[in-house]
């Protein structure tokens, strides 16, 4: 589902089988790296709202944790962090981030396998249904890990 | 002198019948329009979106078909993908199915559940529709999966709006 008053109606009408939060991690850079930031917020959009369609009766895709790519490892991480606590107390089972930014690997395992990171392919140029198969075949890499937390829990 | 001799008042019969004919036609026309264009419209003006499918390749077993089409909301003009399952059944006819979960809406899959071969699966809750796309009972989705109206032009799958699975 995504955050808009249609999709929460239903939210609210079956919130014991919503149980799971996506949250995108976009960096924004107007320095040296722009043009490669803004590849990985268009990968990453068009992704999100893939994994979205996929699984829109169990998870949410909120708006993304935007941040200024070159700021602060540990602050970012932090907020990110908070973020998470807060839908855990709210009462979701499962929070997952996902992000092109590779500078979040160097914190992964604060995020206890939740952080999922997957390297923007340019989509420039492509021709459609290559770049379809090709999302497709990111949604099917990234639905086999939900799949499996869920598994998990069951 | 012939004795038929229209009197003044047939004449003024024949003539106000006659205008008042047309009068009464000139307003009924638009108003039969009214009431019959719906009707026409919906017969031949529905949208159908033509697949990659040749129909001739279809067998038994559901493929996956994606199709886009233009839809205009208030702000942006978008391309909506859609995907449909379709095969051929047993009786060699098209079936197209729409992979939404009518749980609540996740898109299922074929034959993706180990315990349950050839059976669409829908990851989120493990709904199951059986290959004609009634649903399982004991799994959470209370209804058949939509099936797509189709359409079939020079070999080609057009596919037109999903429409609820009319109960047996
Ligand atoms: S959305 Fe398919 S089983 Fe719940």
């Amino acid at each position: 589902m995504k955050l808009v008053p249609k999709d929460m109606e239903m939210f609210e009408q079956a919130r014991e089988h919503i149980d799971t939060i996506i949250v995108p991690l976009i960096g924004v850079d107007f320095g040296s790296d722009t043009k490669s930031y803004a590849r990985m917020n268009e990968f990453l959009t068009i992704l999100s709202s893939e994994i979205e369609r996929q699984f829109k009766g169990r998870i949410i895709l909120i708006p993304p944790f935007t941040y200024i790519a070159s700021s602060e490892e540990e602050a970012k991480k932090q907020a990110a962090l908070d973020w998470k606590s807060n839908f855990l107390n709210e009462g979701f089972k499962h929070v997952f981030f996902i992000t092109c930014d590779s500078n979040w690997k160097a914190v992964e395992n604060d995020f206890e396998q939740t952080l999922i990171w997957v390297p923007a392919i340019p989509l420039e140029g492509l021709d459609d249904t290559y770049k379809r198969q090709m999302m497709d075949e990111q949604v099917r890499q990234i639905s086999t890990i939900f799949s499996q937390r869920w598994q998990r829990e069951k | 002198m012939s004795k038929h001799r229209v009197s003044r008042r047939q004449f003024l019969n024949y003539t106000l019948t006659g205008v008042g004919g047309f009068m009464a036609a000139g307003m009924l026309m638009p108003m039969l329009r009214f009431a019959v264009d719906p009707v026409l419209e919906a017969a031949g003006g529905e949208n159908y979106v033509a697949t990659k499918q040749k129909v001739d390749d279809l067998t038994g077993k559901p493929v996956r078909l994606d199709f886009s089409y233009k839809q205009k909301d208030a702000w942006y003009e978008s391309e909506v993908t859609d995907t449909a399952w379709v095969y051929k059944n047993d009786e060699g006819k098209i079936v197209a199915l729409s992979p939404v979960c009518k749980h609540l809406g996740c898109t299922v899959d074929w034959n993706t559940s180990k315990d349950h071969p050839n059976q669409f699966f829908c990851p989120c809750h493990f709904g199951r529709y059986t290959k004609d796309g009634m649903n399982v009972k004991g799994t959470p989705p209370l209804k058949p999966l939509d099936s797509y109206d189709y359409k079939v032009k020079d070999g080609i799958l057009y596919l037109g709006s999903a429409v609820p699975h009319k109960e047996a």
